[in-house]
């Protein structure tokens, strides 16, 4: 399903040049629960930036639900991330002018749905993460836990294929994070797959998979100690 | 996707920033306001200054023999003078005149169809010259038949009496018989100041007053006339390109063939074109500077607050491409969230300018404002908003979509 095979990404500036993946390969399978971990720096985001079609890689193949990611234009990576993937980010990165429906509005619109599909998805998905109520209110109105649900019903409200998040509890106090990643643990029961970039080895190991990302390889890869597949973590 | 179903969450948007978004719409308006009002001035200025009088003004010049002497002959000197420009190389044709259009100076009759009291009385600025007048100022007779050299009177200067047959221009014509029956006026008999009848000869298409603000600066009436006086006035016209050397070589002839005259005032048409509209054109020249440094700054206001709030949403747009937004989308997302303001903007410009325009009408008998300068007002702050916007606009576009993974 999304397969990448000695990906390459280097970020250059007038005095130094970094490479931030380094032949980085890795394959998730429909209906994976991947984490992945790794200290500062080690490539996690960049990782996720080039998974998510954020950013362009410099060498390998990268093939995303069959689809061969190099040489699309901006437009078709755009249709691309809209289509099949949902975003989570650790700061929830919700527009701040928009109240709860119209945040949750936003990839739809680009998706170009009409107005009646788009609210029955916005409905929808608000009622899955417990905010239906809420829909005129606007972000700063919320807690943190909730504005993370938000983020998470817009993720959901497109029927992404992959769900990619970016230390999604990064931000959120103990218990909220607990409630989140319940609730990331139920969306991808429901066939979602799930990519989680994430500091917290507990939350990684709540996971079925996880790979440890190390000066921009994966370094480590099994399934999480914890899962009910686990039974030990591979070196590669 | 439709982009102007994004209307609806943009609006929204800009409602919670309600403070920069009344600046930019209040300063629309009041450029709108301004700039409408201005070229519809600019405009009515332009058109009254290159309004045709008729004549040829581009080969035409004048110049004045004025007789010192006692014992100088102006009756004389006319008729020889005549002969002698008249036969002068590059010289079309030539004719004595009491006054012309754009010399601002001259006089005018009251005109009728009969001695009736209840008769409309039309004015008409008077010209007085010979047969050679119509090829002097290149008219176009349109009916009727020019003088001939048998009706040209001579006139001493205080003499009342008029010629048998006249000229009119054709809204001279119009303004005495109608709109549909102006040709009828050949032949016919006309009143000059409610008692003095005379004929219509003929009828030329146009012949301005010599007063460029007359009300009635399209009515004209032509005496075949020649009036003797010390100063004698004559109107020259000239072929392509010969005017300059005409105006030199011409006044020293006549003055060494005469030497009991001077000859003064020498100027070419649109020289006194030039002079007598020199406050309109410098209002038009002020006015334009005005509309486009007001653009200018307008276009930079509209630039700047539309960077500066790209700048602080770097991130938002950042967001927005992760959510699948295109790099056009970005764009286009600007550029309607500036057409908004654009529009609201201008909305508040049409009550503006009207405003302005009645302020103005009252206070300085200007014309009211044609309702077509609205359109066209709202398209120029559409068209200087959105061109301003377009850089800042772009430079949104090129936010990287990882922008959005990236802590602020």
């Amino acid at each position: 399903m999304l397969a990448m095979n000695n990906i390459g990404k280097v970020f250059t500036t007038d005095v130094v040049q970094t490479h931030a993946l380094k032949d980085f390969s890795l394959k998730v399978n429909e209906g994976d629960f991947l984490a992945v971990t790794g200290t500062s720096g080690s490539g996690k985001t960049t990782f996720l930036n080039v998974a998510g079609l954020l950013e362009t890689f410099d060498s390998g193949e990268y093939t995303l639900d069959g689809q061969d990611i190099q040489g699309l234009t901006d437009r078709q990576r755009s249709q691309l991330r809209n289509e099949k993937i949902g975003f989570i980010f650790q700061s929830f990165n919700l527009i701040p002018d928009l109240n709860l429906f119209d945040n949750v509005d936003v990839p739809l619109r680009y998706r170009g749905f009409n107005a009646a599909q788009r609210k029955e998805r916005i409905l929808s998905s608000l009622e899955r993460v417990g905010l239906g109520k809420r829909l005129k209110h606007f972000p700063a109105q919320l807690s943190g836990g909730q504005q993370q649900r938000v983020a998470i019903a817009r993720a959901l409200a497109g029927s992404p294929r992959f769900l990619l998040a970016d230390e999604p509890t990064g931000n959120l106090d103990t218990e909220m994070a607990k409630s989140v990643m319940a609730l990331l643990q139920e969306i991808n029961q429901s066939g979602t797959t799930i990519i989680m970039v994430t500091h917290d080895e507990s939350l990684a190991q709540q996971t079925q998979r996880q790979i440890v990302v190390r000066d921009g390889r994966v370094c480590d890869s099994g399934a999480s100690s914890t899962s009910p597949q686990a039974d030990s973590v591979q070196r590669v | 996707m439709n982009v102007f179903l994004n209307v609806g969450p943009i609006f929204r948007a800009l409602t919670r920033h309600r403070f920069s978004a009344v600046l930019v719409v209040f300063q629309i308006g009041i450029t709108m306001a301004i700039i409408t009002n201005g070229l519809a001035i600019t405009w009515d200025r332009f058109t009254h200054i290159e309004r045709h009088t008729g004549i040829d003004e581009q080969y035409t010049f004048f110049l004045t023999s004025s007789g010192f002497t006692q014992d100088f002959n102006p009756r004389a000197t006319i008729e020889s003078d005549l002969r002698l420009i008249r036969a002068t190389d590059g010289v079309i044709d030539a004719v004595q005149t009491n006054s012309f259009p754009l010399s601002d100076s001259g006089n005018w009759y009251e005109l009728q169809t009969s001695t009736d009291k209840d008769a409309a009385l039309i004015p008409a600025a008077s010209y007085k010259f010979d047969e050679h007048g119509i090829n002097t100022f290149a008219l176009t007779l349109v009916a009727g038949e020019n003088f001939s050299e048998q009706d040209t009177l001579w006139l001493n200067e205080a003499d009342s009496k008029w010629p048998s047959h006249v000229l009119l221009s054709k809204a001279t014509a119009t303004a005495l018989y109608g709109e549909s029956d102006w040709q009828s006026a050949v032949g016919k008999t006309i009143y000059v100041n409610q008692n003095t009848p005379i004929v219509v000869k003929g009828i030329v298409e146009q012949l301005h007053a010599p007063w460029v603000e007359w009300q009635h600066v399209e009515n004209s009436i032509i005496s075949p006339a020649r009036v003797t006086h010390n100063s004698a006035r004559y109107v020259i016209r000239t072929k392509a390109n010969r005017l300059d050397d005409l105006m030199q070589s011409l006044s020293a002839t006549l003055a060494k063939e005469n030497t009991q005259r001077v000859i003064r005032k020498i100027k070419s048409i649109q020289q006194a074109k030039n002079e007598i509209y020199a406050a309109d054109i410098a209002t038009v020249s002020i006015l334009l500077v005005v509309i486009v440094v007001l653009a200018f700054v307008t276009a930079m206001g509209v630039a700047g607050l539309a960077s500066f709030n790209i700048n602080k949403r770097r991130q938002q747009i950042g967001i927005r491409r992760a959510l699948g937004a295109s790099e056009r989308q970005i764009l286009q997302h600007f550029m309607l969230e500036n057409a908004l303001l654009c529009a609201v903007g201008a909305a508040l410009g049409v009550l503006l300018t009207l405003v302005l325009n009645i302020f103005l009408v009252s206070q300085y008998a200007l014309t009211p404002l044609p309702i077509v300068y609205l359109p066209l007002g709202i398209f120029t702050i559409f068209a200087i908003s959105q061109l301003a916007v377009i850089k800042p606009a772009v430079r949104a576009m090129s936010v990287s979509p990882a922008m959005a993974t990236r802590s602020i």
